[in-house]
């Protein structure tokens, strides 16, 4: 469902992403890792369209279409959703009508009929029963005054509510302890079904041992340069990017 | 004929001297072009009407300008306070034009309403002395309006007993022409004054409202609220002057503004700290967000302190929205027009948060929703 094809991508002129390519089946989870500099967030953000970053050549489709003449808000109607590294706090917009004007623009995009007050509280509460979100939570600004934690569980939140088929994730375990890292993930793998597919990017093993990949990818230079399974994670656990990359990286 | 001078239609006699009106020049004047536009104005006569509704209980009195009355009146306000009142441009030309004097006397609580409506093609500078009794609390809804080719100058000098309560409600000015407004303050031990105002008109319209506080006792508590949503090509001036001459006391001044077309904000808030004037805390801050390359603000903090034992800040911000904030709901689906008003609509209720008023607040709240229709583009 998701075809990356020989991406090449810059910033200011210098190029980061160069040859990218990757195909993700429908409910499968990949995982990029790499070292720090091999272009994984930069990947994220084109990939939801971010200003800013050009792609040069190569394409990304998703069920076919072609998602780079896409704007941000196109691609998530389309059923792109990027959870960020750093979260971004809104001051002043509440939770709830951040929520709802969320998820209607994008019923709206769909060809969805828009849920009324009652039909996204309704939502709301089933979503935050299933995912442990108190209340106190849903009260407050878009991130503001938010623990670490918090804003990676409202990531979660919206990925829930916003009912995306290709996830990204970009470093999501970045800045959480050991606990708040296995609520986060407990909420991501209550999401896995069978058509919906994850990105998940990351710098450590850590993650994977509790969101587990079907296929692992090392990044480097602005392209995949080694794939396996769920093993490969570990050796590089173990090795080291160095040792397991050698000349190649 | 004078060539600087604005005559009155079927008489001799001078209506505006244009050498009286500030050149750009003038200081606290560098911003705003009072001359240039009153000069483009084809004033004819001195015309204008207030009303003053919902008194309760307060006593009104209404006194011809130049009358022995009305000089007793200006003269006990102005005796102590001379050195705020006697160069201010905008009472002088109030003193010059007005003829009557209003005289507010407020002994109990209650909420007032005051409408100062200047006709078109002409100039109106109202005085109204307000004098609000010790422990007494008031609530003053402010409205301007303005005809066409018109300037309206509406002074209002404020005694503040001990303990008073204030609470100074201002909506924006009606119509596009010329408003100017002094607010002049003189507060005593332990009273309050709280101002909240609104301001954005569009097209060519011009805006000066300026205000002097003079805290002279301790526990005194002057909180400035100002929210401007300029468009076009109108110019919107906030400027204030905060004379802490007694310690103790609290200033708070907090200015929003959201600029876009070739509309033009400007703040200038001064606060003086005098030498006993110890245990003083005051703050400023400005925020304003610019919409268009050539959407201006002009932003003046001033703080002049002589006290050792204070707690003053200043803080000032211009910029464009936030990309980040921006992207972030872009990414969640919500279009880019949808996201910029959402932006835009935290940023301005943040400050109508503050207003104590509920009338006054959803009244401010719709204006803000009309507001920002086409603003955010």
């Amino acid at each position: 469902m998701i075809k990356i094809e020989n991406l090449h991508a810059e910033i200011n002129g210098k190029e980061i992403l160069k040859g990218f390519s990757l195909e993700i089946a429908d409910g499968e989870v990949h995982a990029i890792m790499g070292p720090n500099g091999a272009g994984k967030s930069t990947l994220s953000y084109v990939l939801s369209g971010r200003e800013g970053y050009k792609v040069t050549s190569g394409s990304v489709t998703m069920n076919g279409k072609d998602i780079l003449d896409m704007n941000p808000e196109e691609r998530a109607a389309e059923g792109v959703f990027l959870a960020f590294q750093y979260p971004v706090e809104i001051p002043g917009v509440q939770m709830t009508n951040f929520l709802k004007t969320a998820v209607n623009s994008v019923r709206k995009s769909r060809g969805e009929e828009e849920l009324d007050s009652l039909g996204f509280l309704k939502k709301m509460k089933s979503t935050q029963k299933e995912l442990g979100i108190a209340d106190d939570m849903i009260k407050r600004a878009v991130n503001v005054g938010f623990s670490g934690g918090e804003k990676k569980r409202n990531e979660v939140l919206q990925m829930a509510m916003l009912e995306p088929e290709f996830i990204v994730m970009d470093e999501t375990d970045s800045g959480l302890d050991i606990d708040a890292l296995k609520t986060v993930s407990k909420g991501v793998n209550a999401l896995r079904k069978k058509d919906r597919s994850f990105l998940v990017i990351t710098h450590y093993q850590r993650l994977l041992d509790y969101i587990k990949p079907d296929h692992v990818h090392i990044m480097a230079k602005g392209r995949i340069v080694k794939s396996g399974d769920a093993e490969l994670a570990k050796e590089l656990e173990a090795k080291g990017y160095e040792d397991l990359l050698g000349e190649a990286a | 004929m004078h060539a600087n001078a604005i005559q009155h239609a079927n008489e001799d006699e001078v209506l505006i001297n244009l050498n009286d009106l500030p050149s750009a020049k003038a200081e606290g004047w560098q911003y705003t072009p009072l001359k240039q536009r009153i000069k483009n104005l084809s004033l004819a006569s001195v015309s204008g009407n207030t009303d003053i509704e919902r008194l309760d209980s307060q006593s009104i009195q209404r006194v011809e300008s130049g009358s022995k009355d009305a000089k007793n009146l200006l003269s006990n306000y102005i005796k102590s306070y001379k050195n705020t009142l006697n160069n201010n441009i905008l009472f002088n030309f109030s003193n010059i034009l007005n003829e009557e004097l209003i005289h507010l006397n407020c002994k109990e609580n209650g909420s007032i309403e005051l409408i100062n409506e200047v006709a078109s093609d002409s100039a109106y500078a109202p005085v109204i002395i307000m004098n609000v009794q010790a422990n007494c609390q008031i609530e003053l809804y402010e409205t301007l309006i303005s005809g066409e080719n018109a300037w309206l100058n509406a002074c209002l000098l404020v005694n503040l007993g001990k303990n008073a309560s204030f609470k100074h409600y201002r909506a924006s000015p009606r119509s596009s022409s010329v408003v100017t407004a002094l607010t002049h303050l003189n507060a005593s031990e332990g009273a309050n004054y709280g101002h909240y105002s609104l301001s954005g008109r569009g097209e060519k319209s011009l805006y000066r409202q300026e205000l002097v506080a003079n805290v002279h006792g301790a526990h005194v508590n002057i909180d400035i609220n100002a929210l401007n949503l300029l468009k076009d090509n109108e110019i919107s001036d906030l400027t204030v002057t905060i004379n802490h001459e007694n310690g103790e006391s609290v200033s708070q001044q907090t200015v929003k503004t959201i600029v876009t077309d070739k509309a033009k904000g400007v703040f200038q808030g001064k606060v003086y700290v005098a030498k006993d004037a110890q245990k003083t805390n005051a703050n400023q801050m400005s925020r304003a967000i610019l919409l268009s390359r050539l959407a201006e603000m002009d932003t003046k903090p001033e703080l002049e302190i002589y006290a050792d034992d204070v707690e003053c800040a200043h803080g000032a911000t211009t910029g464009q929205l936030d990309k980040h904030q921006l992207f972030y709901l872009r990414s969640r689906g919500i279009p880019e027009k949808d996201a910029k008003s959402l932006l835009l609509e935290a940023f301005a209720k943040e400050l109508l948060e503050k207003f104590e008023s509920d009338n006054f607040r959803e009244q401010a709240q719709k204006w803000l929703d009309e507001r920002l229709q086409g603003m955010d583009s």
